[in-house]
């Protein structure tokens, strides 16, 4: 069963992750649920609620980057209501040019994992990009 | 576009809340200062436009991660 397939109505709201000012540029991307994807437990796929046609496959930087660090600010904790001894759920997004299968880095996607309330922050540090590659060594392996 | 001319240490407000003031001029170089909220996110514009082209790239990836990811299995 691909993820798509799922029938979206028979999952509780309890598990929408619902990003109060949608995606940086795109402010009506608001509410999401997260399917798995059968066969890879390092990727998932964020699938819109309100649009069955949208959807973003989405990875855990911390594997892609073993030395990925993020610094919130406190607007960022407050926009999902994250307290200040609450450690959030990072995720970045995937998308693919050529052969290559790139995550973005720079705007990874944080989410409070007690309400599901998240936000999508841009970090200064020039050493992340949008389209940090992830199968630069050996992309066959990944076909 | 609205055009206007600001002078150094000249301000402006965008509605109530933001104030955008010139605080420097280096040849083609100008400093700006901005006094906003913190819940307005305040991002140079390539940065702005570099996200959201890869959150546009994200959502039309999918199938073709798919692809390649049902390949894996």
């Amino acid at each position: 069963m691909s993820a798509t397939q799922l029938d979206l109505r028979a999952v509780g709201p309890e598990s929408i992750i619902t990003f109060p000012n949608g995606l940086i540029g795109q402010p009506d991307w608001n509410r999401f649920v997260l399917l798995t994807v059968e066969e890879d437990d390092t990727v998932g796929v964020l699938q819109s609620v309100d649009n069955e046609a949208l959807s973003i496959m989405v990875t855990d930087p911390f594997l892609v980057a073993p030395e990925y660090a993020i610094e919130l600010t406190d607007e960022d904790r407050s926009t999902i209501g994250l307290e200040a001894d609450q450690q959030p759920v990072v995720m970045t997004t995937l998308s693919v040019h050529g052969e290559l299968i790139t995550t973005n880095l720079m705007g990874p996607l944080i989410v409070n994992p007690r309400t599901r309330a998240a936000t999508q922050v841009v970090l200064g540090d020039v050493r992340y990009t949008t389209r940090h590659p992830i199968s630069t060594v050996a992309p066959a392996e990944m076909v | 576009v609205l055009v206007l001319s600001r002078k150094l240490d000249q301000s402006l407000h965008l509605g109530d809340e933001i104030v955008v003031t010139v605080l420097g001029i280096d040849g083609d170089r100008v400093k700006l200062g901005i006094d906003a909220p913190r819940a307005v996110a305040v991002l140079r514009h390539e940065v702005f436009t570099q996200v959201q082209n890869a959150n546009a790239d994200a959502a039309a990836a999918v199938d073709g991660l798919k692809a390649k990811l049902t390949r894996l299995a």
